[in-house]
């Protein structure tokens, strides 16, 4: 059975030959992961829409120089990395820790509200963490990367990440405590 | 192996990163020190609460915007030349009009020192050329 790696391959091998069928068809397979991944960096759909958008057009253009010595995978991440890196890194946080959970709006179901809110948690943790934590994170947990992966994708080595990784977590552990102590996640 | 070392290793632990012999040490130790269990079982409960929190999907419209763009971009490549292109389509221009220039007066030599007065562009050109010489420096 065909792997991932090989499929794309094929498949960006046609594209550099100018098949924008083919280019489309990789277009269609990363747009959400890819996504999800520039919504995790910078909490805002259409801010992530956009770079999603711009990643798959600067990753046309540079095609041809893609040597597929490295996964399409990757390579594609490394571009998206490079474009929201910068413009997430100096930006304050845009939501507030929800520390507290008030009891759920009668008419709400409360299992939709509770998810509801572990997710405004989530993203509002996410964004107190320094850019490059974040996104080691990002990719760890939503893309299923391993490290080797996510040093490509991130431009440093496995080591760097595995420090990454670490002190996310640690962060991460110190955002999320006040709301563990009051038994909302 | 010790807390400082095993808590070191539990975030690659969790990732599956670590080898095998290394692995089970942790397991062994983690077994044994409830402090370090409970660190785990930390690391863990975020990571599921991390993998549980839902992000919106991207728009339908996602997909479309950008194979347009890719689109556009491809028929701006194939309409624009390269420099390399722009370079060399000067450069051949060169050559034939040096090439026409060098040639005219080949034919143009030519035609002089037959004496032919031969229809045609260079011939024409010639022949009153010839006339004017004989009367300026004499047949010889």
């Amino acid at each position: 059975m065909e792997s991932r790696r090989q499929r794309d391959d094929a498949l960006v091998q046609k594209a550099q030959k100018g098949d924008l069928g083919a280019f489309e068809v990789l277009v269609r397979a990363y747009q959400r992961p890819l996504f999800g991944y520039l919504y995790r960096m910078c909490g805002n759909p259409d801010e992530a829409e956009e770079m999603a958008q711009a990643t798959f057009v600067k990753a046309w253009q540079a095609l041809s120089g893609f040597g597929r010595r490295a996964a399409f995978k990757t390579w594609l991440y490394r571009i998206a990395t490079n474009l929201c890196i910068n413009r997430v890194t100096r930006r304050k946080p845009t939501v507030e820790l929800p520390e507290t959970l008030t009891g759920p709006p009668r008419e709400e179901p409360e299992a939709h509200y509770r998810d509801q809110r572990r997710d405004e948690l989530v993203r509002a943790a996410l964004e107190r963490l320094p850019a490059d934590q974040r996104s080691a994170l990002a990719l760890a947990t939503y893309e299923d990367m391993s490290y080797k992966e996510i040093a490509r994708s991130l431009g440093k080595t496995v080591r760097a990440v595995d420090s990454l990784l670490v002190r996310a977590r640690q962060n991460l552990r110190r955002l999320l405590e006040p709301a563990r102590k009051r038994g909302a996640v | 192996m010790k807390c400082n070392k095993t808590r070191k290793l539990l975030s690659r632990y969790v990732d599956g990163e670590l080898p095998p012999r290394d692995r089970e040490a942790v397991e062994r130790h983690v077994e044994a020190c409830p402090g370090c269990r409970r660190e785990l079982e930390g690391l863990r409960a975020d990571a599921d609460l991390l993998s549980s929190a839902a992000g919106p999907a991207p728009s339908d419209w996602l997909v479309t915007r950008t194979m347009a763009e890719v689109r556009q971009e491809s028929l701006r490549r194939t309409v624009r030349r390269p420099a390399w292109a722009r370079v060399l389509a000067t450069a051949a221009a060169v050559v034939l009009v040096a090439a026409g220039a060098w040639f005219g007066t080949v034919l143009g030599t030519e035609f002089v020192r037959n004496g032919d007065s031969q229809d045609g562009l260079y011939g024409e050109q010639v022949e009153p050329f010839a006339e004017f010489a004989a009367a300026q420096f004499g047949e010889e």
